[in-house]
């Protein structure tokens, strides 16, 4: 029987690089959701938190976070399928291996951290004449 | 609860006497089984105080011995950190962001 894998919240998780299922970057840990069970006393990671404004919430500007996600979730396209109930919000047994990157069982489009890009691309950057990239379908 | 709201809690032993802010989060993952996939992550202990970097490399309670010059350093470090196993918790207070600790626990 291997040894419990042990790991140091603010060394081994935050800021760390995402990767999604294909390999593709879509992010970094930007906090951790923690979960205290008041009956027993136990506490555990429950996600990784990842997306705009959550960086802004974990240093100090908790109003600009929140505002942050909420504009970022009217912004979001209700067409792309997701499978997350929060897209700023990765489940912890959706993380694989921990290393340098830390790789997760979602895809890119998953997630809210490209979200203004892709809003950008679709309204805005199509339109424009000349264009010649096609906004994602 | 978020780590960085974790951060900012204070530890205080059960005569109320300050530990200092927790600084990070000692994770293991023995936890149940998440979707038959993994083991849960429990969080272990906090490390409170300025001497996080010490237990973060291995320094605290002499799992690691050298080189001599860092563990000098870092065991002076390390006299201004505590590690706190979460069972030693008696009471978190959420809205003073204050962790007390059992009697009998320092």
């Amino acid at each position: 029987m291997t040894d419990a894998r042990v790991l140091h919240a603010t060394l081994d998780l935050l800021d760390r690089q995402l990767l999604d299922r294909d390999g593709i970057l879509c992010g970094n840990v930007d906090d951790l959701e923690i979960d205290r069970d008041e009956t027993t006393g136990e506490v555990y990671v429950t996600a990784l938190l990842t997306g705009p404004g959550i960086l802004a919430y974990r240093l100090g500007a908790r109003r600009l976070g929140r505002w942050t996600q909420r504009a970022n979730r009217r912004i979001h396209d209700d067409d792309v399928p997701g499978v997350l109930e929060d897209r700023t919000r990765i489940p912890i047994e959706l993380a694989g291996q921990i290393g340098p990157s830390i790789s997760v069982a979602v895809g890119a489009k998953d997630l809210a951290s490209h979200d203004a890009e892709r809003w950008t691309l679709r309204h805005i950057i199509a339109h424009i004449p000349g264009n010649s990239s096609r906004a994602p379908q | 609860m978020r780590l960085s709201d974790l951060l900012h809690y204070t530890v205080r032993d059960s005569d109320g006497i300050e530990l200092g802010r927790v600084s990070d989060v000692r994770i293991v993952q023995d936890g149940r089984i998440l979707r038959g996939v993994q083991a849960a992550f429990r969080v272990d202990a906090l490390v409170v105080g300025r001497g996080g970097v010490a237990e973060r490399l291995g320094y605290m309670r002499a799992r690691v011995n050298g080189p001599w010059l860092v563990r000098v350093l870092l065991t002076r470090f390390e006299q201004r950190a505590h590690v706190i196993e979460v069972d030693q918790i008696d009471h978190w207070d959420d809205d003073a962001a204050v962790i007390t600790l059992r009697a009998g626990r320092r």
